[in-house]
C-alpha cells in the first residue's frame, strides 16, 4: 500500500514539473513577424560596428517585456542594424541591491550595470563605474534629449554624470482618485476644498458604501507605504504646499534652499493635521504597512474610497470591482487634494531617470566609447523609431510623416505593445508622447473610450494639468549614503509614522528629530544643500 | 646486554619506523571508519566554509570596507565604527528589545518542549503518540515568510479573522501589529505554535534512553505516575535541559531574524528593532559593511560572555556544564 502511494505521489510530482514550467504567456500576433523582419534589417548607415561589439549588462526587469535575446524583435534588430550584440542578466527588483552587492563581491562586473536601489554613489565609492561627462561630445543625441534645463537632474551630487538615462516626456503618472459611485450615493461632487475633502472622508467612514453590511470597513483615504514610506504622504504633503521629492524626504523651500521636508515651515502643521485625521479614523489604519499590492487588493475589494496611485489603477480597479458584481463601480481621477491654504499641487513624473552605468570592466576592455555610441544611436531618429514603434511596414506605417502603430499593437493598450518588445523600458530610450498616446487610446478616440479608460486618460493627461511641480531630487551625497538607513528610513520616517499613529506628540517628534540631527542628519541636510547649490548653480 | 636507559634511547631508524608505524595505524583506522568520516565530512566542510572562513572578514569592522576594492583598497578606520555604535543613543534600546524578547521566550517557551515531551512519553497508545508528535512537528516546516503572512492576515484590522470576531462582539478591531506592546506576545505565541513540537525531539529521545528498569523499580517501590515523572523522568532530563539552557542563554542576543524583520513596521519599531535587524539594515540596506560587522562582532562578544557566565553558574549550582 505504501509503495503504491509513493508511486502515485512521485508520478503526480513528475507531472507537476512540466505544468509548472509551462509558460502561459500571451504572445501577441505581431511578435514573430517582427522578429523575422528584425533579422533581415539592412545595416544602419548611421552606426555599424564592423568588428562587432559585445555588451554584457545586468539590470532590473519588470513589466511584460520578453527577456530572451530572440524573445522579441528589439535585440535582433539592434544587432542587424549596428552589429552590436547585447546580452543581459535581468534580475527582479526585489533585493536587487543585494544582487548588485553579490556581483561586486564576485569581482566579475558586466560592461553596463543598473545601480537600482544600491545607489549610483555607492557604486562610485566602490570604484565600480566610470564618469561619462568627458564623453558628452560623443553622445549629442542623449544630451539633446535630456535638454539644457534638465542637465542638473542628470548629474550626481559630486557634479559628475555617471549614468545613461531613460526619458519619458509625459508629466503625469500618479493621480488622486475617488470612487465616483460612492460620491453619487452620497450626493456629493468631487471635492475642491480641504473642507470638502474632510466632509467626503467623514461620509465614507460613516456609511456602508460598499453595501457589504459592515459600515466600518470602508477606508476613507488609503495610503500606500512604498519602499521607504514615501508615497504614503505625498498627496497630503502636497496639500500643505510642501513640494517634496519622490521619497518625500527632501524639498526646496521658497527661498531656494534644498533641505529635508521636516525643515519646511508648514511641516508641523501637516503632521498635526495627519495625526488628527488618523485619530478620527479617516486614514487607513494600516497605512504604515500597506504595500502597493495590498493597496490594489483593497481597492479591488471595494474597501477604499479615495487614494493616490498610478492613474492606470482607476481603469483596472474599476474593471475588477465590476467583475466582482458591482456594476456601478467607477474610479474617477480628480485634481490633487486641496489643503487648508488652498494649495493643490502634485509631483511631476521624473522625466530623466538614471539607468545604465558603464563599469570599470568595460573601461578595461576599451569599450566605453563604443557603448556610448550605441546608446547615442538609440536616441537618434533611427533608434527612436525602433524603440517606440518597431519596424516600419510590420508594426507601424508612416502617415503624413507621422508613425502610426498598427491596431494589433495598441488594441490591448500597453500590454501587447510591450510584449512585442516596443518601448523596452528596462533598457531605456526616449519614449515619445505620440507612441504613449496611441497605446493609451488603443486605436480609439476619446469619445470611443469607456468610462474607466476615459478616467485613466483623464488622470494621466488632463485633470492634473497645471498642478504639476518639478520634483527635487534626493541627492545621494556621501552623508546621505552613510546615514540613510540608520537616521532616515528607520529614523525620522519611523518617528513620523509613530506621530501620525498618535504614539507621540508633534512636539515630541521635533525633539527627537533634533536628536537625529545631532547624530548625523544635520550632515545629510548640509551636504544636500551644498550639492543642490552646486548642481543648480545657485 | 643493554641497559633500560639504552633501550629507551631511540635511534633515528627506530623513529622513522615508529612514525611510519603510527601513520600505518592511523591510515588503518581511517580506512576502517571511512564511512563514519564520510558522514561527518559535510558538517566539517559546512563549519569551515560558513563559520570559520567568514571570521577572516571580521577585520572589515576596522575598515570602510568596499566589496570590489577588498581590504587592500578599503580605508582603514580603526575603531571608528565601534565608537559610533557605542555612542548610538538607540543601542541600549536595541539590546533591551533583544533581551526582552528572548527572556520572555526563555521563561515561557523554553520549558514547554520539556513538558510536551513528558506528556508524549506518558501517552499509552504508541500510534496516538506518533500521530501527535507528527502533527506537532509540522508547523516547524512552515517557512517563516508564510508564517508571518498568516500572522499578518489573521491580525489585520481590515480583513483579519480577529477583526471579524471583534466586530461580531461589537468591539473596534485592534491593529495588533502597529502597537509596540503586542510585538513580544505575538512573537512568543506564534513561536510556541511553530517550535514546541520540534524542540521537544531532543527531550523525547532523551526520555527514550532512560532505563525502563528505573521506572519498574519505582513502580515496585509504590511510585505513582506523577512520582515516576518527578523522580525518574525529570532527573534523566536534567543534564540535557541544563545544556540546552546554557546554549539558549548564549542566544539571548540573537533572535529569529526573519520573523522579527518581517513583522517589523514603523509603528512597532520601538519594540521590534533589535541588534540583528540593525546589523542587517546597516549592512544590506545601507551597504555600510564595516559598521555592520562592528555591530555583529559586538553582538557575538556579548553572546560569548553570556555563555561563559551561564556555564560558570550552572557548574557551581548543578555541576553540569558545557566545558
Amino acid at each position: 500500500m505504501k509503495k503504491i502511494l509513493a508511486i502515485i505521489l512521485a508520478l503526480s510530482m513528475l507531472l507537476g514539473i512540466p505544468a509548472a514550467m509551462a509558460e502561459s504567456v500571451n504572445v501577441p500576433a505581431l511578435t514573430q513577424p517582427l522578429i523575422d523582419a528584425a533579422k533581415e534589417l539592412p545595416k544602419s548607415e548611421n552606426l555599424y560596428f564592423e568588428d562587432g561589439l559585445e555588451i554584457s549588462g545586468m539590470g532590473v526587469h519588470y513589466n511584460n517585456y520578453p527577456t530572451a535575446f530572440d524573445g522579441c524583435f528589439y535585440w535582433p534588430a539592434i544587432e542587424s542594424l549596428t552589429n552590436a550584440h547585447l546580452e543581459f542578466d535581468w534580475r527582479v527588483e526585489d533585493n536587487y541591491s543585494t544582487q548588485v552587492a553579490t556581483t561586486l563581491a564576485s569581482g566579475k562586473l558586466p560592461d553596463i550595470l543598473q545601480a537600482g536601489a544600491y545607489g549610483i554613489m555607492n557604486l562610485v565609492s566602490e570604484g565600480a563605474i566610470v564618469p561619462i561627462d568627458d564623453y558628452l561630445d560623443l553622445i549629442p543625441n542623449i544630451v539633446a534629449a535630456v535638454g539644457e534645463e534638465r542637465m542638473a537632474d542628470w548629474r550626481q551630487p559630486d557634479g559628475h554624470i555617471y549614468a545613461i538615462p531613460t526619458i519619458v516626456n509625459v508629466p503625469g503618472s500618479q493621480t488622486v482618485m475617488v470612487r465616483q459611485d460612492w460620491l453619487d450615493q452620497l450626493g456629493m461632487d468631487a471635492p475642491e476644498t480641504w473642507e470638502d475633502w474632510l466632509a467626503l472622508w467623514r461620509a465614507i467612514k460613516e456609511n456602508d458604501l460598499n453595501g457589504n453590511g459592515d459600515p466600518t470597513d470602508e477606508i476613507p483615504l488609503a495610503l500606500e507605504q512604498g519602499a521607504n514610506g514615501e508615497r504614503s504622504m505625498a498627496s497630503l504633503l502636497n496639500a500643505f504646499g510642501i513640494r517634496a521629492s519622490s521619497d518625500c524626504q527632501f524639498c526646496v523651500l521658497d527661498d531656494g534652499t534644498y533641505t529635508m521636508v521636516y525643515e519646511h515651515p508648514r511641516y508641523a502643521e501637516f503632521l498635526q493635521a495627519v495625526q488628527d485625521l488618523y485619530a478620527e479614523g479617516l486614514i487607513d489604519p494600516e497605512f504604515a504597512t500597506r504595500t502597493q499590492a495590498e493597496l490594489f487588493t483593497a481597492m479591488d475589494s471595494g474597501l477604499v474610497g479615495t487614494t493616490m496611485t498610478w492613474a492606470e489603477r482607476a481603469k483596472l480597479s474599476t474593471y475588477a470591482i465590476r467583475e466582482a458584481g458591482d456594476e456601478d463601480a467607477l474610479w474617477t481621477c480628480v485634481i490633487p487634494i486641496t489643503g487648508p491654504y488652498g494649495d493643490h499641487i502634485t509631483q511631476e513624473r521624473d522625466a530623466v531617470t538614471q539607468l545604465w552605468c558603464i563599469t570599470i570592466a568595460a573601461e578595461e576592455a576599451g569599450k566605453v566609447e563604443d557603448i556610448l555610441r550605441l546608446f547615442d544611436w538609440n536616441f537618434s531618429e533611427e533608434g527612436n523609431y525602433l524603440y517606440n514603434y518597431g519596424i516600419e511596414g510590420v508594426s507601424y506605417d508612416l502617415v503624413d510623416g507621422e508613425p502610426i502603430l498598427y491596431p494589433e499593437m495598441v488594441s490591448n493598450g500597453f500590454v501587447d505593445y510591450r510584449a512585442t518588445g516596443c518601448e523596452y523600458e528596462p533598457f531605456g530610450g526616449e519614449w515619445q508622447t505620440s507612441a504613449f498616446m496611441q497605446c493609451l487610446f488603443g486605436g480609439q478616440s476619446i469619445e470611443d473610450l469607456d468610462d474607466a479608460s476615459a478616467s485613466f486618460y483623464n488622470g494621466l493627461a488632463i485633470v492634473n494639468d497645471g498642478y504639476f511641480y518639478a520634483m527635487p531630487k534626493t541627492l545621494e551625497t556621501d552623508a546621505y549614503v552613510e546615514f540613510r538607513a540608520e537616521l532616515i528610513t528607520t529614523g525620522v520616517c519611523t518617528l513620523r509614522d509613530q506621530t501620525v499613529a498618535g504614539q507621540m506628540t508633534v512636539d515630541e517628534f521635533f525633539a527627537k528629530y533634533e536628536t537625529l540631527k545631532a547624530q548625523g542628519l544635520q550632515e545629510v541636510i548640509d551636504a544636500g544643500t551644498e550639492a543642490y547649490a552646486l548642481l543648480s548653480g545657485k | 646486554m643493554t641497559s633500560a636507559k639504552d633501550r629507551r634511547r631511540k635511534t633515528p631508524k627506530e623513529t622513522i619506523f615508529n612514525s611510519a608505524h603510527v601513520r600505518h595505524v592511523v591510515a588503518g583506522r581511517l580506512y576502517r571508519n571511512r564511512y563514519i568520516y564520510l558522514m561527518i565530512l559535510p558538517v566539517v566542510i559546512y563549519f569551515l566554509l560558513f563559520k570559520y572562513l567568514p571570521m577572516w572578514f571580521l577585520r572589515s569592522a576596522f575598515y570602510d570596507y568596499k566589496l570590489l576594492k577588498g581590504f587592500e583598497g578599503s580605508k582603514y578606520v580603526g575603531l571608528k565604527y565601534f565608537e559610533r555604535l557605542l555612542t548610538n543613543p538607540n543601542l541600549l534600546t536595541y539590546i533591551g528589545n533583544t533581551l526582552k524578547l528572548n527572556i520572555v521566550a526563555l521563561v515561557f517557551l523554553f520549558p514547554l518542549p520539556l513538558v510536551f515531551a513528558i506528556m508524549l512519553n506518558e501517552l499509552r497508545s504508541p500510534r496516538f503518540t506518533k500521530c501527535v508528535q507528527t502533527i506537532s512537528f509540522l508547523p516547524h516546516f512552515v517557512s517563516t515568510v508564510v508564517l508571518v503572512s498568516m500572522i499578518s492576515t489573521i491580525l489585520s484590522p481590515s480583513i483579519g479573522s480577529l477583526a471579524k470576531i471583534a466586530k461580531m462582539l461589537g468591539r473596534t478591531p485592534i491593529n495588533f501589529l502597529s502597537i509596540p506592546e503586542y510585538f513580544v506576545p505575538i512573537n512568543v505565541v506564534s513561536g510556541f505554535w511553530q517550535c514546541v513540537g520540534w524542540d521537544a525531539i531532543i527531550y523525547v529521545s532523551t526520555l527514550a534512553g532512560i532505563d525502563t528498569g528505573l521506572y519498574e523499580a519505582a513502580r515496585i517501590d509504590g511510585a505513582n505516575r506523577w512520582q515516576q515523572i518527578l523522580h525518574v523522568s525529570l532527573p534523566g532530563l536534567a543534564n540535557t535541559f541544563v545544556l540546552m539552557l546554557i546554549m539558549q542563554v548564549g542566544q539571548l542576543l540573537n533572535v529569529n531574524f526573519e520573523k522579527v524583520y518581517l513583522l517589523q513596521n514603523n509603528l512597532n519599531l520601538s519594540a521590534s528593532e533589535m541588534l540583528p535587524t540593525f546589523v542587517y539594515k546597516t549592512g544590506m540596506e545601507s551597504h555600510n559593511y564595516g559598521y555592520a560587522t562592528a555591530a555583529g562582532l559586538f553582538n557575538s562578544v556579548i553572546s560569548i560572555l553570556l555563555v561563559l557566565i551561564a556555564n560558570t553558574v550552572s557548574n557551581k549550582v548543578s555541576e553540569i556544564s558545557l566545558f
